[in-house]
Formats: C-alpha cells, structure tokens, sequence
C-alpha cells in the first residue's frame, strides 16, 4: 500500500515523466539542423540594401537553397554573432537559407573532423579557418575545392591581398589558391606605459627578447603584485606561437624553407633559444617576473591578469586590446603596443601577421553560393561591422578596403601601424637562411596542433630532462608526426 | 510457388518450418526468437556505435597515413613504436597513478560517507542529496569550477589556505614545495589536484552504491552478533564487510574501468599538462590520432592499454555471473575462489611498488593522507560503529546527543568538502566582472547583482540550450531504459543459447575509450546526416549505460518470482503482456534508478556532443557552456551562473528521486 508520501513522489515523478516524454515529443520534432537552427538574431534593417549590385545579379542564379557554413569562433564573442548575422543578412536578400556553425579551432580537431565529414559526403559547403594553421592540412587531404577565380576577381576589385595570403593559401605548381582571403590579423605585443614611464625606461628600449626580458626584471615587485612577463609557453596557441616566436628569433624552426624536412635541433640556434627560455622560465633568477599559474596548461588567468593589471609585458591577439577597451579597463589607455621582439638572427619581427580565409569543402553541394558569400562578406558593412566591434583583431585583407572607410585607419591608434605590419615585404630572412613565414606544411600544421615545442620546454622546467634530452625527443615527436603527413624523413 | 499452393506442399512447408523452428530452439534454446527480439534493438545499436567504431580502430592501429590520405599497412610497426616512446611510458604511468589514488580515496571515503549517512535519523534524505551534488552536475561545470577555485591569481583556495595557515602548514610538512601553490601550474601538483577532482566527483557513486548495500544487510545479524559479544569492529568486520561484499567489488570494478578510460575531466582541467604531468593514455591517444592525425599510432596507444580495462571487464563479468544463482561453478571460478585472494595480494603489493617507482614522493604524501582519514575512522570506529549500526528498535539515550558529535563533525567535514567549491560557483556567479578582476571581497559578493545571469541569457541561447539538452537527455533516458529493460529480462528470464555470456558481452561496451571511438562515429554519423543533430546524441548516450542498467534491472527482474509471470501466461497472457503488465510495474523502483543514471549521464555529457554538435543552436548546456569560453578569455562570472541554472533541475530531482535511487541499486544491483 502506498504511503501518502511515497505515493505523491510517485505521482511527481511519473508527472516529470510524462511532461518529460510530452517534451521529447514534441521537440524531437526540432532535433535536426533546421533551417531557423542558426538564426541567433534577427537582422534588424534591410540586407537586400547592402548588397551591390554586381553581386544581386549574380545572386539571381540561386534561389530558395539551403548553405551550410562553418566559421572559426574568433576571440570576441561580438565578432562571431556579427558573422553569423552578416550571412542571415545574405540569406534574407538572395532568397537562400544559410546554417551557420560556429566552431573552436583551438581544440585541435577541426582538421579531422572535416576530413571526415569530406570523405562521408555530407560536409558543409562553406568555412573559414586561419590561413597559417589549417589550409595546407585540409589541401593536403584533399578536402578543398581550388578558388582561384574568386580570389582574381575579388583582388581586381579590392587590390592585392597582404602578401601573407599568397604565401599561406596558393598551392601547387600553377599556385592555385585555395583559400579566399577573408580578414587579416596581427599579433600584437603589449607592454604597460605607466609603468614603463615610472621606472624611467624608453619604450624603444624594447627591441630585442633580452632587452623585453631585462625590462621585464625592473618591473617586477612581487610585494605589490606586478609581474613583468606575462608570455606563456603552455600548451595553447598563445604559448606554442611564443615558443616558435623565440625559435624563429634565433634562427632556429621546425622544418627548413620548404615545409617539407625537419631541421628542429639540428644547428646550435636551436640550443640557444631553448637555453633562453629555459633560463627565463626555469631560473629562480627571473622567477620573480612570472605571474603565480604562468605555466597552467589552460590559460586560465594569463590575460586575465593583463585586464587586471597585474602584468608589464606580454603578448597575444589583438582580442585582448579589444577587450580592454571593451570594457573601458584603465588598463586599454597605458598599453604601449609593439610588432614583437628581435633575436641574434634577424633585426626584424618575425611572423606576426596571419589571415582567416574562407575554404570551399571538396563535395560542397553549393560551390556557387558558397563563393557569393564569400564574396560578400569580405567587403562592405559585414566586414566593417566586425572590425568595429573587435577592435584590431579583425582587419581588411586587401589593399585598398582600408581606404574604403575612414574607420580602417583611423578607428584606433592600433590601425595604422597593424597596416603597416601587414604591408611589410616578405619573407623575412635570418642569418641562418631561413626565410619567414615558411611554405605552408601540413607537418608543421600538425605540429602546431600537437605542441610538443611546449611540451619540450615544460619538460626542461620541470626537471624532467636536460635541454639536449628534451630537445632530441621534441625532434623525434617532430620527425613522426612528419612522417605521418606523409613526408619521410630518412 | 506453386509447391506451397497445393493440400501436401503446405504440409510440407509447415512441416519443414516447424523442422526448422526445432532446430533452432534445439541450437539457440526454447526461447531464442523472443529474445532476439528483445536483445536486438540493443546489440543493433551497440554494433553502431561501437563495436563498427571499434574494429575500425583495430584495423586503423596496424596502418599508416603516408601520402595525403592513403593508408598504408604496417603491421606491427605502430605498436612496437610505442617501446620506445617516453611519452606514452609516461602516460601509461599517469593513467595508473590517476586510477590507483582516484579509487583508493573514493572507495575509502566512500564507504565513510555511506557509513555516516546511513545511520542519520534526521535530514539523510537532504544530506545524502547534498553528497551527490558533485556526481549530478556537469564535469564541464566540475572542471571549470575547480579551475577557477585553485587560479594562484584568482580564485580563492589560497587565500582560503592562507587565511587558516594551512596553506604554509602544508609547506612547512613538505606536502607542497611552494607557499603561495600554483596548483594546475606546477608540474608536481598538478597530478594531486586532477585526483582530488576526481574524488570528489566520484565519491557519490560509492556512497550510493554502499547506502543500497548498508541497507540490504539484515539488522538481526548485528544483533546476533550482538548477543555473541561481538564489539563494534567486529560487528564491522565479520557482517557490514561480507554484507557490502558484492558492492566492494563491482563498485570498484565499474569505477575502474570508468576512471581509467576518463578523458574529460583531465582534458578540460589541464589537457595533459604541464609537461605531460597529467597526461593519460587516453588524452595521448587523442593527440596522436585526432591533434597529430596519426590515426594508427593513436589507435595503437589505446589498445595496447586495452588488456587491462579487457582484464577488469572479465573479472567483472565473471564475478557477475558467479553470482548468478543458477550457473554452476566452471573452472574459473573454481581457479579464482581458491587462488584469487592471493592474486588480489599480489596484484597490491605490485601495484604499491610501482607507485613507489613513478613518484615515491606522490606515495607518501596520499599514503599521509589516506592514514589520517582512516585513523580517524579506526580511532573513534568502536564509537562510530557503535552508533552508525545500532541494532533496529534501540532507541538514543539523552547522553548520545554528546556522544554522536564526533560523527556530526566528519559530517560537516564531508558536506563541507562537497559544497566549498559549490559556493565559490556560486558567490562567483553574482559578482560583477570588474569586481572578480580587482579580486575585492573574493568570498562574498559586494554588491550582489544578477548582472552575470543577464547577460548570459541575454548574449547566449541558454534557453536553446537548455531546451535541446531536456530533449536529448528525456529522449535518450526514455530509449536507454527501454532497451535495458528489454535486454535486462532476456537474460533474467528467457532460455537461449549465450545468454550467460551476454551480459559478459555488453560490458565489452566499457572497453574501449569512447574518446577514441568518435571519428570512425563521425563518418558514420555525418553519413546518415546525423552530425549536427540532437539524434546523433539520443543514438549515442544510451549506448554507454545500457550495460550497467541492463545488469541493475535483470538482477531486479530476478528478484520477482518468476511464479508471478507463470500465472499470467497459464491464464492466456503472451510472454510480452507478463513483462509489459506484471513484471515492469513490480520493477519501478530499478527503472527509475536506471532512469536517473541515464539522464544524469546524458545531462552531463560532453564529448560526443562537443564532436558532433557546432550549431550553436542545437548545442547541449556542456557544449554551449564551454563555447562560452572564447579563445582564451574565459567569462567566469557568466559560467558560474550557467553553473547554477544547469545544476538546479538535476539536484531537484535527486533530492525527490534519491531514495528510489537507492531502493533500485539495494535490490537489483545488491541482492539481485
């Protein structure tokens, strides 16, 4: 017999049960990727309006059809809902749905996952992804569509695209593209004025990594909790780029120029740079110029800690500018910002711009489509929105959109010299005859991914190997995973 | 065609059906076509989700990628690779000293926590739905929250520390190397601190598991007992421990298999870090195949480990099938009752010395602590026994209130433990951003604001998110119960060939790391168009519980006398209607425990969604909430408050629905 109480629970429970089965009823239904499935917000004016006429006539051809998008989720959260209205914008004037898919890139399977989908036949038509980290892996795997004629008739209405694009995106002995560049970026260093100013040093003072790090000592004062070097080496984006960023500095790299041998440990260069930052990581003499968590594998307070003011010097995307003046953190009005730092083997900065580019997905069902949006989103009120909202992160990518509007170049006093960065020549050449960036490589992509330069520095810090073991088995992790892309090594 | 038309080719059709049909219950028993009925929309699904996906890995671990996308045979090549490789020795060790020290402390504290609540006469429903917090919320939620807790910068557990001068007591015992901790950022802690997460995620499993256990124990054998002069420790030894027998040995056994195959935790607390320190084979087998594409040298890395979760599997099957009623004793058995003490001895002693040999350091320092936890049990443990198993009928006298104290002071201890890393979600998640930044009043909001709240419906679909993960968990409970009932009475109750081996059978499941399984389930998903699809997920989650729900529910099944059944079916009900009108009403109790482990597995899970999901509007609450977290600013303020609005329904629900938690784990799972 039931008690009162078992017998109300028991009645609450099969109430739970069924609102819960009337739920799944009824929203099974929406279990799919519906064509509302990504409408985050609606378009609040007219799309049709912004759309030239060029590309309205072109549109024409597509009516009443369905794209998949893929976008990379970028550092501001703004920029991403930007991205994702921009194509709803589309969507609404040309008569076609458009799903669009956020993705993190920086959980390192991007790659297999739309290798993957490729080969199930089922992927999306559309992506964009970051230009120096994924197109040669997803070109080598035969995952995308060839794009030259888009690029030629977007870089004959909009000028060249930054040199970078061309030596990140064109393949093959014609040097097809295969990937539309979309936004330019830039890394940015940044170093704290006021507290510069107080302690009497000239911001030309920060030249070279031994200069940023003897600056960074006289900034330190643990007692009132100022730590001079904010630059990780963990296991992120961040902290792999600030590992190569040294390597490269002193002349030493993954692979040779072309992308395809493994010459990490060969010469002295690589000893060097792993000394120094084994020395700046691991020696109680600079101790005190780290932040307390520096080497937490997640970056779960190095730019929180430059928001908070705790920090003199440190480098990262321009997201963090953005944020801070986002956020209007008193922080935004002292940051001095700086291209980068030097090393033994070259006087100038070494690879601090990249692009996003969009990608066309081998066995997309809507090439055509896919290319007009492609086309709309790197120019006009879609881009500008963006670059409004994210503050030196999302830049132009060919020449002559920065002078389509005042704001490109006169939006921040970041701009300016951001252009000037993605202008310079390339490639940079060191003393070791490397020249930077290198030829795209699915190795070093897939090496990027993997971060065993971090895992190497990490193992010197830890005491868990000398530097000439930790270097010898970073070049065997090195040597496999190039082999596994298919480029032996014997 | 025309042979069946005529009188004599019908008769001889049916005779030869029915020739068949003898046949066939003659080789697959009398009851084989009812049970591929009711087996076989599991085993279907199985065979997709895993095993497919599993021998795919089997066949990618002998290849190679070396052109673009061709594989290439290699043999052995990837495995013996792996004899040299530093990493993956380290991962090995890692993997071990994770399992070994996550158990050690979540059995041990486990059974404390059991102990204590057991016995409560007021508020054990509200402090045993306390204690289970940790296991009913998210791991997404778990491992951000720890994050954000052991931050040296910002989060609050060293000033907490510092504040009571245990931070430099730990310093000054040499428990830690550094005062101020950098925790996930020291390569020596960060191991300690991953296993403390774990723990405390853990503990509930156990503490639930030995409640159902503490209450299937007869009382009138401790009175017995009693009256033979037996004291409180041996009250303890000689019936509490025979009692929780079965639960000491599959609870562990299942926490085993699921600890050493754990991915997500590690991989959102420190993704191996530093220095590898943390990394798992599991997390390794990831990188190299999903982050490095070496598919085969990944694949290699995953099954080498496969012996050991393939050894525990089979001691589990075996042990749950010994305890089979109706099965007789084969050899093994026999082989493992007479020598498998002795193996278990052996097997410690070699696992403490290889513990000894990764980090003698780390060995002390958990043996120091697992010393005080249990000393302080034994110390007070004729007291505590005393107390915690009083004979049914004796009532407290007016001196026990004193004398209960102690017991209440490890209470609040275990409550405390449970809810400290709770409320700095919570006080996190009603301070504004600028005041988390300038670290003002860390454990107490000033001002309180729901700022965080609003901005997290307001520039996130929470609500999407929410909705989608009420569906896929209330859709995926609802296939996962009906196949593991369905499976579960089959090999309960009906006669055919293999049903003993089963059950063997569908543990297998527990095998392979379902971290590695996902990009052969990508293919097949993303070819069934599944992939960005609340589907792919109500497909995917029951897979993984139907093993363990399937075994809680026949040992519940077999606890119904089948007498029940016989009547209905002598007065006309078919075998179905008995099971559909006799046997699933008797049973509520295990399927509403079945249904809770379900949904709270669904609820939480985050790998396959986070693989199969980018819409961000068919996105679950963990995958929504860790695309929150954009590049690497993390907006703790408003995770926090998703936090809490995730957490909310499920605790709930288990504050209504425990007690039928533990009366379905008490007699399917313990005397079943």
């Amino acid at each position: 017999m039931f008690t009162s109480r078992s017998f109300s629970r028991r009645r609450f429970l099969g109430l739970a049960g069924g609102l819960t089965a009337g739920g799944v009823a009824a929203g099974l239904a929406g279990c799919g990727s519906g064509p509302a499935a990504s409408t985050a917000r609606k378009p609040t004016h007219s799309a049709s309006a912004e759309l030239p006429e060029w590309l309205r006539e072109e549109a024409k051809q597509y009516k009443g059809r369905t794209l998949s998008v893929l976008g990379s989720e970028q550092y501001f959260a703004t920029a991403n809902q930007d991205f994702i209205n921009a194509c709803q914008h589309f969507g609404q004037a040309t008569g076609n749905t458009i799903n669009v898919s956020m993705i993190n890139v920086d959980t390192g399977d991007l790659v297999s996952k739309q290798a993957a989908a490729v080969k199930a036949g089922n992927v999306q038509d559309l992506g964009f992804v970051d230009s120096g980290r994924f197109v040669s892996e997803l070109h080598q795997l035969g995952a995308l569509e060839p794009v030259t004629d888009v690029v030629t008739e977007l870089q004959t209405r909009y000028g060249d695209a930054h040199p970078i694009n061309k030596i990140y995106l064109t393949y093959g002995p014609k040097k097809d593209w295969y990937g539309i560049p979309y936004f330019s970026l830039v890394n940015g260093f940044f170093a704290r004025k006021d507290w510069l100013r107080e302690k009497g040093i000239k911001t030309s003072e920060l030249k070279t990594y031994d200069d940023a790090r003897s600056v960074a000592m006289e900034l330190s004062d643990a007692a009132s909790q100022r730590y001079g070097w904010g630059i990780t080496y963990n296991g992120s984006g961040d902290g792999a780029g600030a590992v190569e960023a040294v390597l490269n500095a002193y002349g030493a790299a993954v692979a040779d120029n072309t992308g395809t041998k493994v010459i990490f440990g060969n010469g002295s260069e690589t000893k060097e740079a792993v000394t120094w930052m084994a020395e700046t990581y691991g020696s109680s003499k600079y101790s005190k110029m780290l932040p307390p968590g520096i080497a937490s594998w997640l970056d779960t307070s190095n730019n929180q800690a430059w928001l908070a003011g705790l920090v003199g010097i440190t480098a990262n995307a321009f997201s963090l500018y953005a944020q801070s003046r986002a956020e209007n953190n008193p922080v935004y009005g002292n940051t001095y910002l700086f291209g980068g730092l030097t090393g033994p083997a070259t006087s100038e900065v070494i690879d601090i711009a990249d692009s996003e580019a969009f990608v066309v997905f081998k066995g997309a069902k809507e090439p055509g489509l896919a290319k007009l949006l492609a086309k709309y989103l790197v120019y006009g009120s879609p881009l500008l929105t963006m670059v409004k909202q994210s503050v030196g992160l999302i830049l132009p990518a060919y020449e002559e959109i920065w002078t389509s509007n005042p704001f490109y170049l006169n939006g921040d006093p970041a701009f300016k010299s951001e252009h000037r960065v993605l202008d310079e020549p390339l490639p940079i050449k060191t003393t070791t005859g490397l020249s930077f960036p290198q030829t795209p490589s699915p190795g070093t992509d897939a090496v990027n991914s993997a971060y065993p330069i971090c895992d190497m520095v990490g193992q010197i810090v830890t005491k868990k190997a000398t530097i000439d073991e930790a270097i010898a088995t970073c070049r065997q992790r090195i040597v496999q995973i190039f082999e596994q892309q298919g480029y032996p090594q014997s | 065609m025309s042979s069946v038309a005529t009188p004599r080719g019908r008769d001889a059709a049916l005779a030869g059906r029915a020739r068949w049909r003898r046949f066939g219950q003659r080789a697959l028993g009398p009851d084989w076509r009812l049970a591929a009925l009711f087996v076989g929309p599991a085993l279907v699904v199985i065979a997709v989700v895993v095993v497919y996906p599993f021998l795919d890995s089997i066949y990618l671990s002998f290849t190679q990628r070396h052109v673009g996308n061709e594989l290439v045979f290699v043999g052995l090549r990837n495995y013996t690779a792996l004899w040299n490789d530093s990493f993956f020795r380290n991962a090995v060790k890692n993997s071990i000293v994770f399992t070994v020290y996550s158990e050690v402390f979540k059995i041990t504290v486990g059974m404390v926590a059991a102990l204590l609540l057991h016995n409560l006469r007021r508020g054990r429903s509200l402090l045993t739905g306390l204690v289970l917090l940790p296991w009913i919320i998210p791991t997404v939620v778990t491992a951000l929250d720890w994050r954000s807790l052991v931050d040296p910068l910002f989060g609050s557990l060293n000033d907490v520390l510092t504040f009571t001068r245990l931070g430099p007591l730990l310093f000054h015992l040499h428990f830690i190397d550094q005062w101020p901790a950098t925790w996930l950022g020291d390569a020596t802690l960060a191991m300690p601190v991953v296993v403390l997460v774990n723990i405390w995620k853990g503990i509930p499993f156990f503490t639930i598991v030995f409640l159902a256990g503490l209450k299937a124990i007869p009382q009138d054998e401790y009175e017995a007992a009693s009256v033979d002069g037996a004291n409180a420790w041996d009250r303890f030894r000689n019936v509490t421990l025979p009692g929780l027998k079965y639960p000491l040995i599959i609870g562990p056994l299942l926490s085993t298999i699921w600890t050493f195959n754990t991915f997500d935790i590690v991989w959102l607390m420190t993704q191996g870090g530093p220095a590898n320190s943390t990394m798992p084979f599991v997390v390794y087998a990831y990188e190299k195949a999903i982050e490095e594409l070496e598919f085969g040298p990944g694949a290699a890395v995953a099954l080498t480990m496969l012996p050991i979760t393939a050894a525990l599997v089979f001691v589990l099957a075996r042990y749950i099938r010994r305890s089979d009623q109706d099965s007789s004793p084969g050899a093994f058995d026999r082989f493992f009752s007479r020598w498998g003490r002795w193996l278990a001895l052996a097997g410690a002693v070699a696992l403490v010395i290889a513990l000894l040999l990764f980090d003698a350091g780390l060995l002390w320092k958990m043996a120091v602590g697992l010393g005080v936890i249990l000393a302080v049990c034994v110390g007070y443990g004729r007291f505590l026994h005393e107390r915690l198993v009083r004979p049914a009928g004796v009532r407290a006298r007016r001196s026990d209130l004193l004398g209960r104290l102690p017991m209440y002071l490890a209470l609040a201890v275990l409550v405390f433990f449970v809810l400290a890393p709770m409320y700095w979600l919570l006080v996190t998640a009603f301070k504004t951003d600028l005041q988390e930044e300038l670290r003002n009043s860390i454990l107490w909001p000033r001002p309180w604001t729901l700022v965080q709240f609003h901005n997290l419906t307001a520039q996130n679909p929470f609500w999407t998110w929410y909705r989608n993960t009420l569906i896929v968990a209330a859709a995926s409970t609802v296939l996962g119960v009906g196949l593991s009932a369905f499976s579960g009475y089959a090999i309960a109750r009906l006669r055919f060939r293999g049903a003993q081996g089963l059950m063997g059978g569908l543990l297998l499941i527990y095998i392979m790391p379902s971290a590695l399984l996902f990009i052969p389930l990508y293919q097949i998903f993303s070819a069934l168009h599944l992939i960005n699809s609340l589907w792919s997920l109500i497909v995917a989650y029951p897979t993984f519980t139907i093993p363990f729900a399937s075994w809680l529910l026949m040992g519940y099944f077999r606890s119904i006398p089948a007498e029940l059944e016989e009547s209905a079916m002598v007065d006309g009900a078919s075998r179905f209607a008995a099971f559909s009108r006799i046997v699933l009403p008797l049973a509520r109790p295990a399927l509403l425990a079945v249904a809770l482990f379900t949904l709270t597995n669904a609820w939480n899970e985050f790998l396959f969604a986070y693989v199969f999901i980018t819409n961000n509007h068919l996105m679950t609450l963990p995958v929504g909430m860790q695309s929150m977290i954009v590049g690497d600013i993390l907006p703790w303020g408003q995770i926090m408050a998703a936090s809490i609005l995730v957490s909310v329904p499920v605790v709930v629900l288990y504050g209504y629905a425990q007690r039928f938690l533990v009366e379905g784990l008490t007699v399917g799972a313990i005397k079943g």
